[in-house]
């Protein structure tokens, strides 16, 4: 494997460890996790909150989401930071490369999440998961979940802006709920959203939507690339 | 080493850089001086492969800049205008870094903050430096990785004559062991010092090519300047050199001992500029 790629990525780790922050943004996933497994089901039991237990595929849809979306927010505010510094410029054009630096910072993190999210949700699921479905939807969305991250730093300068666009991007992710909430066809007005087929193979195992959350992924991080790439040079 | 043909590029839909054509040999000194907003960032920016959609040629180190690969940039090295480093980290730790992205074993950080004086600061964080401190250490960072071709975007602006002078040094001692460079800069004094051609660049064409020397012969005339007391006023003259000969009221003054300054001026390269471009440099 590549050697300044590696490099890129222990640079990567050095600043988010010498970051309280962001550092933070590393544990945070298994303290939710944590939280989640033990409040959800305490609350039917002490409350008689018996509709939530209809929701349970939901809360684990949102399980499912904790690590990457904590890992690749590290992810922007270090590439933000970066950008701030000048550093960017500086290492595209190192062996590194424009594609490197983006996958060393986001796309390393991201795969590393994937056993993260896999063991999180076997652990701390509620609804009926067998491990192939965890499997598939793990690698969903890790994958869904690099589109805020993209957007973060097509649109943001420096972390401060960072913060205020990764909380609208956030939205990206509420196509899950649509099914859940909207079963006319009103629901495919969300169609644009990959978290929406993402929450529709997981009610329905149908593999075309899990292929639509793939495709539409690629397309708009393609697209986002594109636009990050034209920011920097 | 650098081969540019033809060369078309504008960031809108207006021309900008049209039809441009030069070259550089291995282990020349090249510049491109030229005032603000004249196209020498923009240019630098195509042949080190940032700016992809041009048209016409532009091979670099035998490769064209739009179709690199990754391998182009073990053999290039850039010092940019702006310094940049990771301010939480030291000097000796930001070079450290920088130098393990690259393949080949590259100069020893120890020997790189020595050349610039900053052996020192080895172990301070650069966000403690001075303006010229991060220069200085921009600049080594620059030719860690002994590059074939060097890019330096005013490597000496905001340095003290001793540091600038230091660098001046480094910079010929890079083109003496055979790397290309390719210097931009305001600067006159340093382009006519370090550069074995320099390139006039306004409004993103070239408007003269050729050595700092030839250019200032070929362009402007030697001039004799002198200045003398009448009627209780100073008054100053000038008169062309090669026709010194003819200007009698100089003979009277010379003999009657009436000068109070003599001097030639020959014409700098700030000179040349302003008379091919019509242009001021900075
Ligand atoms: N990313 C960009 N998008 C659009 N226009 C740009 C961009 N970068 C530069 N320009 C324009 O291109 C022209 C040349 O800019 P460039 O930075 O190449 O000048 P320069 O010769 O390097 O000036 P300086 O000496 O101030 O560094 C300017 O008119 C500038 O506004
Ligand atoms: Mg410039």
């Amino acid at each position: 494997m590549n050697k300044a790629l590696f490099s890129s990525f222990r640079m990567f780790v050095r600043s988010v460890v010498s970051d309280g922050m962001l550092l933070l943004m590393l544990v945070m996933p298994i303290l939710m996790a944590l939280l989640f497994k033990l409040a959800v089901p305490a609350l039917v039991a002490q409350f008689h909150w018996t509709f939530l237990p209809s929701y349970y595929l939901l809360f684990d849809l949102f399980l499912f989401t904790i690590a990457p979306t904590f890992w690749t927010f590290a992810s922007s505010m270090t590439i933000l930071d970066e950008m701030d510094a000048g550093i960017t410029p500086q290492l595209i054009v190192t062996p590194v490369g424009k594609f490197g630096y983006l996958f060393s910072r986001l796309g390393f993190p991201s795969l590393l999440s994937y056993p993260v999210i896999c063991i999180i949700v076997y652990f701390a699921h509620l609804s009926s998961l067998s491990v192939s479905a965890i499997l598939q939807l793990a690698l969903l969305s890790m994958v869904s979940c690099l589109l805020p991250s993209l957007l973060v730093i097509c649109i943001a300068n420096n972390r401060v802006e960072g913060m205020a666009v990764n909380k609208l991007a956030g939205l990206l992710g509420f196509g899950s709920f649509v099914p859940f909430f909207i079963t006319g066809w009103q629901q495919y007005l969300f169609a644009f959203l990959p978290s929406f087929w993402l929450a529709k193979f997981a009610q329905t195992d149908n593999y075309f939507f899990f292929a639509l959350v793939l495709l539409l992924t690629v397309l708009i991080s393609w697209g986002l690339f594109r636009k990050y790439e034209r920011k920097i040079q | 080493m650098i081969h540019v043909q033809n060369l078309t590029f504008s960031y809108s839909k207006f021309p900008f850089i049209e039809n441009m054509n030069f070259e550089v040999g291995k282990g020349e000194i090249f510049g491109f001086l030229g005032p603000s907003g004249a196209g020498k960032s923009t240019l630098q920016k195509i042949l080190i492969g940032l700016l992809t959609n041009y048209t016409g040629s532009v091979q670099v180190n035998g490769c064209e800049t739009k179709r690199k690969n990754r391998n182009f940039y073990e053999h290039i090295g850039i010092d940019f205008e702006f310094p940049s480093f990771y301010e939480k980290f030291t000097a000796a730790e930001n070079l450290n870094f920088f130098a393990s992205l690259y393949q080949m074993p590259c100069i020893p950080t120890k020997d790189l903050l020595a050349m610039v004086g900053l052996s020192a600061d080895a172990d301070k964080k650069v966000s403690g430096f001075s303006k010229g401190m991060k220069s200085r250490l921009n600049f080594v960072k620059s030719l860690l990785h002994r590059p074939d071709i060097l890019f330096l975007d005013e490597p000496t602006s905001g340095l003290d004559p001793t540091n600038s002078k230091q660098m001046k040094e480094i910079i010929a001692d890079c083109r003496d062991k055979g790397t290309t460079i390719i210097l931009t800069t305001h600067n006159m004094y340093d382009a006519t010092e370090l550069c074995d051609r320099v390139a006039f660049i306004v409004d993103g064409s070239i408007k003269a090519l050729d050595t700092p020397h030839n250019l200032m012969l070929a362009k402007k005339e030697n001039i004799l300047e002198y200045s003398y007391l009448e009627n209780g006023v100073e008054m100053q003259k000038q008169t062309p050199l090669k026709t010194v000969s003819e200007d009698t009221l100089l003979q009277n003054l010379i003999a009657e001992n009436a000068l109070l300054t003599i001097h030639s001026k020959e014409p700098s390269l700030e000179d040349v500029f302003r008379e091919i471009t019509g242009r001021e440099l900075k």
